[in-house]
């Protein structure tokens, strides 16, 4: 009996096996690039662009969806469309820079307390159990409040409640990896701790990390609506999608269009992302057998 | 004779567990092989490792060369890791999965400044066929080979560094036994071709008798004995290598002898035994063997044993043991008893 | 008849065989021995026999006759009966054989009851004396597994197997994960099974020298399929396919020759 091995496939072949054989993920990665390109278009597909910014219409408030106004029209005569538009760059905005945030703090803090360990690890994780002693949304509403209201406000609050779990996730992760055999190996055949922690260590525990943050990005979202609906994020006129949510709530009964849609978005939005995150975690993985025809 | 490798008193602990408990012998020059066998909890891993500076700080002194390494640290450290490599066991980890095979063994190159980046390809071509293993595998990844081909790329990339020694730490458990015996045969080509000396770490008595001039045998982190590797097998100086030697299954009934059986269970390293720490389940132990520790001692020329009735064993002394199964051709009749009170073996 | 008859066995994950099995028979008092490199389908084999194929997957056609029964397609009902009260099995892991979360007692009766033994100090008693037959003492039962060594759980399982007085035992790798010096005692155990128990043994392994001292007959195993079938000593001795050969040649053996004297 021989020894077998499999025939290695281009990197491009690999790719577009995964996307045959994960529909979902070809469904979300669309969708995804679809909000990421109405967000840098917003003003050439907005019906309305000026209703996104300042403009109120005391005379057509409340209008239910029609041809003129597909979404209807907001308690002081906006074009709801034109804001959801618009809003596809608020609040993922916020997401993308909370995410970031937390990253540039969370990875490296991680990878220290993970790769070294002892002292270096206990004083990491010590502070980093402190900050998630707090539920998430309750830490960034207590920094939100002692902020001025407003999304720079929002994005640092929910950043700084965000980091710690991406420094627990990813300290879990780098300490699981450099007990491997392989990282052993990279010890005793001299390879610098540098090139051990960034190309060895780092690859492998990272995957986690990138499914985690996928999911994030509906969760952030939702906390930035939070934030805004309790009036401690983006003000009015801003068009996030939160703060929609938050003014249409009064109304919900019988005006149902002014939190449906930003609703929709929201929904749209975090589940486009969670579907990619999910595919992208099967095409790191180099294991993953692929379907090739 | 100067030793490549001399370990002199090793001592390693994991918080109060004696993993190693003062060990000491010798690695020649090579071409040499030098095989280490004990069973779990043995503690033969350990020092594998603490040879190559893995684990907890150990105690003691490993000299290489006459130099001690023990605190070797940075540049110096670096330099030492060229001259002696470890192979580990698992196959399945032993390699990045996210690297390709080209990739993994060029580092090796490039980190040591063996070959720059662009004359690496080439190394690293020479390196497999060295190992039998098609060129044309630079460009797979891990996953895509099989246990005894990963194995190989893991001695081509500890061969990279050019080592003086190497060790192999049960470097054929975990792969199937066709696979095994090409690696075998790899271990001993390489050995000839490089000038190697390695320690070879196993449970194995048969992988050692085929590759090995010497062998030490340990126990709960002791040397039971060390010597010759034929003669120890033929002719052990403790009852501990007699009952393992015993134990090995063998193919042909012709060579099978009566096993010796021993009493209990393998032992705790939290809790060793007084005095020598086989003596529970020696079938030869007297009340000396639990007041006093053994030193391990010359019993014959070029023969070390820990154990006050050495010379006994070595005259071929019969084993009394509770239940010593008959030799025979065929598979011999086993014995259950039947409930009652019988006096319990742990 | 033989206690244990299979025919024709065809297995298939989708469209691809794993395993294309003639013929294998085990009679009471015999120890027969499934010998093979991984992937050869000895595991699978194992599956099918106890009627476990289907939870991996794996389709499964031909004839496993427990004496006389036919054990493929049998409802799973039908099936968890015969499992524990005419086959036992023993397998590799004998920590993961266990539950860790109880004691190792509790299991052990939890077995007994559920085939048969009605009170609940008839299953102590008979859990006692079982664990006395192999060498250990009763008092084992009040620990958990991860108070036990390798050793002492796989003689466990082998008391569980005499305690339920099945027919047929599988022994899926029972020694691969224990010292040497350990595995001598459970292959004298098995033995002690054959001889006095009349059970038969269908013993996997990937190790021939344990098959060559343990086994009567043996069946050795590739890719699937029997390349050669026979009493052991003949099959070790004058090996008919080259696959065997191959095999046998691999085993590495003491010898006392050359550089190590």
């Amino acid at each position: 009996m021989t020894d077998t091995a499999i025939l290695a496939p281009s990197r491009l072949a690999v790719v577009r096996g995964h996307l045959r054989g994960n529909p979902l993920l070809l469904v979300g990665g669309i969708v995804a690039t679809a909000i990421v390109l109405i967000a840098l278009l917003a003003p050439l597909l907005a019906p309305y662009p000026a209703d996104a910014v300042s403009a109120t219409h005391p005379l057509s408030v409340l209008l239910p969806p029609s041809m003129s106004h597909w979404f209807g029209t907001d308690q002081v005569g906006r074009d709801i469309l034109s804001r959801v538009l618009y809003g596809a760059r608020v609040s993922p905005l916020i997401a993308v820079f909370v995410i970031l945030i937390s990253c540039v703090i969370g990875i490296p803090l991680g990878l220290a307390a993970g790769y070294f360990g002892g002292v270096i690890d206990e004083v990491i994780m010590r502070v980093t159990d402190v900050f998630l002693a707090f539920p998430a949304l309750l830490l960034a509403l207590a920094f939100a409040a002692v902020l001025p209201p407003s999304l720079t406000s929002t994005t640092l609050a929910i950043a700084i409640a965000w980091w710690p779990w991406y420094t627990r996730l990813l300290r879990g992760q780098a300490a699981s990896v450099a007990g491997r055999p392989y990282v052993e190996s990279c010890r005793t055949l001299g390879i610098s701790r540098r090139r051990i922690i960034f190309r060895h260590i780092l690859p492998n525990a990272i995957t986690p990390l990138i499914v985690e943050i996928s999911l994030d990005v509906g969760g952030v979202i939702l906390t930035a609506a939070a934030l805004s609906f309790l009036g401690l994020g983006a003000q009015d006129p801003t068009p996030d999608w939160g703060l929609m949510v938050s003014e249409g709530q009064s109304y919900f009964m019988t005006q149902w269009w002014l939190v449906t849609f930003p609703g929709l978005a929201i929904l749209i939005t975090a589940l486009a992302f969670n579907l990619l995150g999910d595919g992208l975690r099967d095409v790191l993985d180099p294991k993953r057998v692929v379907k090739l025809l | 004779m100067s030793f490549l490798l001399e370990i002199r008193d090793l001592q390693v602990h994991f918080g109060r567990v004696r993993a190693i408990d003062g060990v000491s012998f010798g690695l020649p020059t090579g071409p040499f092989g030098l095989g280490l066998v004990g069973e779990s909890g043995s503690g033969k891993s350990t020092i594998g490792r603490a040879i190559v500076r893995l684990g907890p700080p150990a105690r003691g002194e490993v000299l290489f060369r006459g130099h001690d390494v023990l605190r070797l640290r940075g540049r110096h450290l670096k330099e030492y890791r060229r001259h002696v490599q470890i192979v580990f066991q698992d196959p399945d980890n032993t390699l990045d999965p996210r690297m390709r095979i080209g990739a993994t063994i060029a580092e090796v190159l490039t980190a040591h400044g063996i070959a720059a980046r662009r004359q690496a390809t080439g190394r690293v071509q020479e390196l497999l066929q060295d190992v039998a293993l098609d060129p044309d595998f630079v460009d797979r990844f891990p996953h895509q080979l099989s246990g005894g081909q990963r194995q190989r790329v893991a001695i081509a990339r500890a061969l990279a560094v050019g080592p003086q020694a190497l060790v192999l730490d049960e470097p054929t458990s975990a792969i199937d036994v066709t696979a095994q015996a090409r690696i075998l045969a790899l271990i001993q080509r390489v050995r000839d071709e490089h000038q190697l000396a390695y320690l070879l770490i196993t449970h194995n008595l048969a992988v050692v008798s085929e590759l090995c001039e010497a062998t030490v045998v340990l126990y709960l982190g002791k040397v039971a004995e060390s010597g010759p590797t034929g003669a120890l097998l033929t002719h052990p100086a403790h009852p501990y290598t007699k009952a393992l030697r015993s134990a090995v299954p063998e193919l042909d009934p012709a060579t099978r002898s009566s096993r010796v059986a021993l009493t209990g269970e393998p032992p705790s390293a939290t809790a060793p035994p007084s005095g020598c720490v086989f003596h529970p389940r020696c079938p030869l132990s007297v009340d000396r063997c639990r007041e006093e520790v053994p030193v391990l001692r010359e019993v014959e020329s070029t023969r070390m044993a820990a154990c006050h009735r050495a010379e006994e064993v070595l005259g071929g002394i019969e084993f009394s043991s509770p239940t010593t199964v008959a030799a025979s051709g065929a598979p011999a009749g086993g014995e259950i008893r039947e409930g009652g009170d019988v006096a319990c073996r742990s | 008849m033989s206690l244990l008859e299979i025919s024709d066995l065809r297995i298939r994950f989708g469209a691809r065989p794993v395993v294309e099995m003639d013929r294998l028979e085990v009679d009471r008092a015999q120890v027969v021995g499934l010998a093979g490199e991984s992937g050869s389908g000895k595991s699978m084999t194992t599956l099918a026999i106890l009627g476990l194929a289907g939870t991996v997957g794996a389709h499964v056609e031909g004839s496993i006759q427990l004496d006389g029964q036919q054990l493929v397609d049998l409802p799973q009902r039908a099936m968890r009966d015969i499992r524990g009260r005419r086959v036992a099995i023993i397998f590799q892991s004998p920590a993961m054989a266990f539950n860790p979360v109880f004691r190792v007692g509790r299991v052990f009766l939890q077995a007994l009851k559920l085939h048969g033994t009605q009170s609940q100090s008839d299953a102590e008693e008979r859990a006692a004396a079982a664990l006395r037959s192999v060498f250990l003492s009763p008092d084992l039962l009040h620990r958990y597994p991860s108070q036990l060594s390798g050793g002492q759980l796989q003689r466990i399982s082998i008391a569980i197997a005499l305690a339920l007085r099945c027919d047929l035992l599988i022994a899926d790798e029972p020694t691969s994960a224990l010292d040497v010096t350990v595995q001598g005692d459970v292959l004298e155990l098995l033995r002690g099974l054959r001889d006095q128990k009349e059970m038969g043994i269908l013993f996997i392994s990937h190790d021939l020298a344990v098959v060559a001292e343990l086994c009567d007959h043996v069946a050795i195993m590739r890719a699937g399929r029997v390349v050669e079938a026979g009493p052991t000593d003949r099959v070790m001795a004058q090996p008919q396919d080259a696959y065997t050969r191959e095999l046998l040649a691999a085993v590495p053996r003491i010898v006392v020759t050359g550089a190590n004297s």
